[in-house]
Parts: structure tokens; sequence; C-alpha cells
């Protein structure tokens, strides 16, 4: 039984039998599929756009699996980019049709999503796009500068420089709300 | 709240509760193409055209959040669902022998023993209730024949020799009933060759050995169900080591049954918590592997490893894993690219398990309430909790089912089963309206005007929970602050998608006031079907179906985690703990009829059963019997005055 070795880098990864692909992406979509998906939700805003990015993502992992050295960052990345690449399209589509009337909370989500939250997410929503991924990595994925940097191919600096005036910015709009 | 806490809670509160959909791996596989897509070359061009695209795009997004209304249905469906959230403490041995608690984040060190000798890579156990560890000591190079077991009370830090001599790895059952631990013979040139489970509750031991003098074991683990234990069982003759499966408890037979993977693929090296995985080692630099059965096992590599460690230990969900590694402690979590160093200079480690199974120890801070209202003879009358002597009455209150009360005692939320309108004025069912009543004024007003019952009013006395029957049966919440009424789906993710309610009933809220016990009859199904819903925070919103058993008739909250529940019995009834984590169970007391109501104070250490009979019993734990409070009722609740 020859076992795939999730974290490694390099050269090894192109070694990797066929075989092991669909064990390592099996295991990786047991392990972190929910994840994924949550992270393509709090940039898209709707659970059905964020599954198929990420239904997509396995899948263009999977077509280039010899040129993936670290799945899971990969992974990450693709469903970033994706994510973006549908809400460029969303924004264009929003051009030509009235949005949507927002949904009406649940009763029970109005009662328990506190409202401290609600307000934060508000105003997470509204940052410039780059600073949001910035933030929803840091704070949700927990990544640290290097993995986000590696994630979104910026540098750390970028990194460092989005999440700063991201945080900077979210707390003037939830201090300018009280 | 700093920013950074703020938005890390909002973040979580929102994304935790998706839960995606089911099946989607088969969609995913079914786009896969066998041949991977030629490798193209990087074009720098089309990074420029990606970054002016990406220029192009830069908007304020302004996107409304489309948010699906049904999160609360979407939600975890697996029956053994324990507390997943990483435990807080690690009881780890540091290479002076010392046992320390560090801070499983951090590694920081909460608190050190006294320095204790206890031996190096040897296994530590923790008692599922938090109190106790069981620690090997002497020295490592005399084997089996060397080491004693050695409890250690977690919180006062005194110890005391379980077992004097020839004893080693300790393990204790999740029910917190059984210590197991492998004894060497003088004669087994220190490796050890029984079994021995020792009985805490009563001391008795029994003692399970190995085939014959060439078979040797190593290591014992206990299964999530506290009766079996894995082991590794060597046989010397063959030169090979099996994976077993023993139910100790009722004493079955040795060797048990071979349950592992075969010789030489990986080395085991413990249970995945009760996920019913196993750990393993295996390849250069070392895999630490999740394995799957039945035989032929999958194996999912987890995280690697410098070098082969000399422990691996999940917690109880087999979500968080420590693994000592040349000295150094690493932990691990699902979702973790990569196992963190968290401590140096340590040479074993434990969780310590932040939910408690065990009742709770008597304690001074949790006096018996004053008082016990009781509906019976169409009256509301108020009785001493210690004796059951009447104090008081509150006049003529008919037809009282069900009797809720407010933090304070002074405001009850009944239900009255009296004479009540049909739903939409038209045939169907009836309502049966919520009212309430002030024990220290003659008031009562009806509080819910729409279909409901069994009103249960959590301990914060923020909402009422009660079961709807107009407009579909299902349960409902009313704030009694702003008189805002909810409903959910009571089910979890497309668990019991087709099934049709025919009844719901809230039996309890936990201490905390986030979760909310309640029974289900459905259709077509003769058992009822119990759950827990956590509605407070969002952030952990979920609901969970406990497998107690179709004999279980009432139930109430102990603490947040652990339940007690009326089991129908031949001899009557008996009422039992329940852990929400590991569900392991201890018997508390009995009552020789069917118990149709569990009510426990605020404290969760005194209850009262409400018998079919109309007979009322009040328990405190640690007492070794219930006592008789009164007759002929029909409803009770504590009140902590009288």
């Amino acid at each position: 039984m020859m076992m795939a070795d999730m974290t490694a880098a390099g050269d090894g990864r192109s070694e990797l039998a066929r075989a092991d692909r669909d064990v390592v992406l099996t295991d990786l979509h047991r392990e972190h599929y929910p994840s994924l998906v949550r992270l393509a939700c709090l940039l898209l805003d709707e659970q059905g756009a964020g599954e198929e990015v990420v239904q997509e993502a396995f899948v263009r992992v999977h077509q280039s699996w010899v040129r993936v050295e670290n799945p899971l960052t990969y992974l990450r990345a693709t469903v970033m980019n994706l994510a973006r690449s549908r809400m460029r399209r969303r924004l264009v589509a929003r051009r030509r049709v009235e949005p949507a009337v927002r949904p009406a909370m649940s009763a029970e989500e109005h009662t328990l999503l506190l409202a401290d939250q609600q307000e934060v997410l508000d105003a997470v929503r509204a940052l410039p796009r780059r600073q949001r991924e910035c933030l929803v990595l840091r704070y949700y994925v927990e990544l640290s500068e290097t993995e986000i940097a590696s994630t979104l191919g910026i540098s750390n600096g970028s990194v460092k420089s989005h999440s700063s005036r991201g945080l900077a910015a979210l707390a003037q709009r939830l201090e300018e709300r009280t | 709240m700093k920013i950074e806490e703020r938005l890390h809670d909002a973040l979580h509160g929102y994304a935790d509760v998706i839960e995606p959909e089911a099946g989607s791996w088969s969609k995913i596989a079914a786009h896969f193409d066998d041949e991977p897509a030629p490798r193209r070359p990087r074009a720098r061009g089309r990074a420029l055209v990606f970054a002016a695209l990406a220029l192009l795009t830069v908007v304020v997004i302004v996107a409304a959040l489309v948010r699906d209304t049904d999160h609360h249905t979407e939600v975890a469906t697996s029956p053994r669902r324990t507390t997943t959230d990483l435990p807080q403490r690690i009881l780890a041995v540091t290479d002076r022998g010392e046992p320390v608690v560090l801070a499983s984040k951090t590694g920081g060190r909460d608190f050190t023993y006294g320095a204790t000798s206890i031996a190096e890579g040897t296994q530590i156990a923790v008692s599922p209730d938090e109190r106790d560890a069981y620690l090997v000591t002497g020295n490592g190079n005399e084997g089996c024949a060397g080491h004693s077991i050695l409890a250690l009370q977690i919180g006062s830090g005194s110890g005391s020799r379980v077992v004097a001599t020839n004893a080693t790895d300790p393990a204790v059952s999740p029910d917190g009933r059984y210590l197991a631990y492998l004894h060497c013979s003088p004669d087994s040139g220190n490796r050890a060759n029984h079994i021995v489970l020792r009985d805490l509750t009563t001391g008795t031991e029994r003692v399970t050995s190995a085939p014959d003098g060439t078979f040797f074991i190593n290591r014992v683990e206990f299964a999530p169900d506290a009766h079996r234990v894995i082991f590794n069982l060597f046989d010397d003759a063959q030169g090979r080591a099996t994976l077993r499966e023993l139910n100790v408890v009722d004493g079955e037979a040795p060797p048990g049954r071979d349950v592992g993977p075969a010789a030489g693929e990986a080395v085991w090296v413990g249970l995945r918590g009760n996920t019913g995985e196993y750990l393993a080692v295996k390849g250069s630099p070392p895999s630490v592997l999740s394995l799957r059965g039945p035989a032929p096992f999958t194996a999912s590599p987890l995280f690697t490893v410098p070098a082969i460690p000399s422990q691996v230990v999940a917690d109880q969900s087999g979500r968080h894993i420590l693994a000592v590694v040349d000295h150094a402690l690493y932990r691990w979590s699902v979702g973790d690219e990569r196992a963190t160093k968290i401590a140096d200079n340590v040479i074993g480690a434990a969780w310590i398990p932040d939910a408690r199974q065990a009742p709770p120890a008597p304690a001074a801070a949790a006096p018996l309430p004053n008082g016990v209202v009781v509906a019976r003879n169409g009256a509301l009358d108020v009785l001493g909790a210690a004796d059951g002597a009447q104090h008081s009455s509150l006049g003529a209150f008919p037809n009282v089912s069900r009797i809720g009360a407010s933090p304070d005692g002074r405001e009850l939320i009944y239900a009255s089963s009296g004479p009540s309108p049909a739903c939409g004025g038209g045939p169907g069912p009836t309502v049966k309206r919520l009212a309430t009543a002030r024990l220290d004024a003659p008031d009562a007003s009806q509080l819910v005007v729409g279909g409901s019952g069994s009103p249960a009013v959590s301990p914060d006395g923020e909402f009422v929970a009660y079961g709807i029957v107009c407009d579909g049966i299902e349960p409902g919440l009313t704030n009694l602050h702003s008189g805002a009424n909810y409903r959910f789906d009571p089910f979890p993710a497309s668990g019991s998608g087709a099934a049709e309610i025919v009844q719901t009933e809230p039996l309890a809220w936990a201490p905390d006031s986030k979760r909310l016990l309640y029974r289900l009859a459905l259709k077509g199904d003769a058992a009822p079907h119990f759950y827990v819903a956590t509605l407070v925070p969002v952030s952990h919103t979920e609901v969970i179906e406990i497998p107690v058993g179709s004999a279980v008739t009432a139930g109430a909250f102990m603490d947040n985690d652990v339940l007690a529940v009326a089991e129908k019995t031949n001899a009557g009834s008996t009422v039992r703990t329940f852990d929400l984590g590991n569900q392991g169970t201890n018997t508390l007391f009995a009552l020789p009829r069917r118990i149709t109501s569990l009510i426990a104070d605020r404290s969760g250490r005194h209850f009262l059963a409400l018998l079919d009979d109309g007979a009322l019993y009040r328990w405190t734990t640690g007492d070794p019997a219930p006592t008789r409070l009164a007759e002929g009722v029909t409803a009770a609740a504590w009140i902590p005055w009288s």
C-alpha cells in the first residue's frame, strides 16, 4: 500500500503514480471539501455557487496533477481563482438585470446570528476584493502570511499591506456604524 | 473585543453552519478525465492579460448576501457526532519525568506537578471526567517488570500508586468505569502477556492472558463502546503481530478477533478517537495514517513527522492528534497542512477531554432549590422541595399538563389541555394554548396565540420552546423579551427529510440556554426519536439525533454535554446519564413505574421525576434512592424559593 505524502513538495509530486492521485484527491475531498465550500461561500455569498466552484476546482486539480506540487494549496488557489472569476461574471450579469430581492433571513437566523457578527460580515463584503480575500484566508482559513501569498500568487508584503488596510477599513466602518 | 476577534467570530459564525450537500464526490469524479492534460508552457503574456483583467474588475463588491434560508436544515448527520473543538489542555510528561499541563494551542505550561519519574514512551490515560490520569512510573530499561501505574488527580496533583509493579500501558474506558492495563509475569522476560481489567467502582480485577508463552501484548486501548479493547498481539514463533479486538468487559475468551491490517503494512499506534478508524505510522519520513476498515484497510495520510513517533494520540473526536517525536510534541488537527511543534522536552502526552462524562461530584455550590410547583387536583400548589409539604396554593388552574418556570421562579408558563380552538378556526388539530401565571401576584395571561404545547423555558429566561401544531408540526420558539416567534427544522441535515412528524415535544434546555432537547414522534414509526439542537450561537448550530434507544420516556440535561434519560424497564424505570460526546452512560436511580417527565434544576444535580400514576419523586446526586414528594401530580417545575 503506497502512501502519498500530501505535504511533500518538489520533484516527488510528479513521480507519484496516477493511482495515488485518486487516493489523495479522495482524501482531500473527505477532509477539506466542506471547509473549501465554506471558503468559497465567504467569497461568493451563495452556497450553491460555492459548491460548484469547489467541485470544478477538484476537476482542475485532477487534470493538472503532474504539475501540482502541493495539492491542498493548489486546490485552495484554484477555488480562489474560480470564485473571483465567478464574481466577475456575476458583476457583468448584474449590469443587465435588476438584482434579485434579497431573501429575508429565516426567523431562527434572525434570532441566532448575533447582530455584531452580521455587522462585521456586511463590512467585510464591502471591502475591496483583495483585502477581503486576505482577511478571509487569514481569519477564517487561518493561513500564515506566506501561505496566503502562495495561495493568491502575491508577495508577502502585499499580503501584509492588504490585510492591514482591510482591518483598518473594517474597524473604521464598524466604528461609523456604532 | 478586538477587531481581529470580531472578524474571526463573524466569518466562522457565517461559514461554519454551511454543510455542503452530500454525494459531491461522485459528481466530481464523473468529470475526471483519465488522461492528465498536457502541461502548457507558462506564458508571461497570460499573466499580463490576467493582471489586466484583474485591474478591470477592481470594483467595489457590494454583493447582496444570498443566504440559504435553510441553513438550519443542513447540519451534521453523524449520529456519533462529538465535540470537535480543540481540547484546551494536554497532560504531558517532560524529559525530567514531570507531569505538566500544557495549553493545547500554544504548548504553554499551565501547571507542573511534582517530579514522579514517569517512564519514557509509556501510555498515559486520562479519565473522561478529566479528574484522574494514569501514568507509568519506573525505569524504562527494566521494561514491564520495572513499571508501576500511578493515579494522578489532575485537579489537586495528589498521586497514588494503583498497581505496584509489573504493569504498564493503562487505558480508561470511555464511560470511566474500567481501567485496563498490561501486566507481565515474572517469567515473561519483561514483556506483557496479560490484560488486566479493573472495575474502578468496585476495585475488582479480571485477567485475560495471551494464549501461551510465545504470545505477548503491546499497547491496549478501549474501543468507543467501553467493552472491547484493541491491542497488538505478537506471535514470537511466527515473528508477526496482529491487531486484535476482545470484549474483556463481557469476558470474551482470548485471543479475540483479528481486526488489523496485514502484517508489515503499517505500525498501529492507536485508535482515532471514536471514529472507528485506526492510527498507524509508515514510511520515511514517517507519515501518520488513518486506517479505515474493514480489511483490506483504506489508508489516508494525515501528516508527516520528522522521525518515528514514540506516541500518537487522538482526542475523542479523532480530529486532533498529538505526536511525540524525539522529545518534541506535535499537534495536528483536521484541516492543518502539517503538524505544528508546540513543545520541546516532552516524552509523553495525552489529551485532557473537555467534556465531562460522569455525573458531577457533590458540591456545596448546588443547594437544593427551595420549592417545587405542581399541578394537581385542578390547582397549582407550591411544595417544599425537601419534604413535599405544601407551602401555598395559587388557586384553580385546571388541566395543566406542563409547567416551565422563569429563572427567578416567579413566573410560570404552562400548557393547559382545556377547551382549545382548532387551527385556523376550522376542522383539524386543536391548539394547546400557553399561558403565564405569576406566583407572587394574581395575574394570568395568554402567552402564545397559535398551536403550541409542552413549554420548556430556557434557564436564562429568554426563550420558551414548545410544539407547534398549526401549519406543520415542528418545534417552535418564542422570545419572551421581544415576543417574536420562530420555528426550525428539527431534523439533522437530510437525515429524515421524508419523515412526517406526528408530535413534537421539547423536553429541556441545557444550562447554557443554547441546546434544546426534544422528542419527535414520526408517522409509521412506533419508536420516539430524540434530538438535541444547538440553537445559539449560530456558529455552532446543529441538530444531532441522540441514540438513546426506544425505551427512553423522558430526559433532561445534567450539564451542557450530559443528559439524564429515563428508560422504561421491566421493573419500572431507570434513570441514567448519557454523554453527548462519547455516549458513555452511568445509572443514577430507579423508580417502580414509567417516568413521564424528568425535570432537572439549573445545577443538573437535583431531579424531579413524575410517574405515570401521578407520583412525584425528587432525587439528588449522591442520594441512595429518590424521595417521594407528592401524588396526583400532572406537571411540576423547580422554583428557587418557596
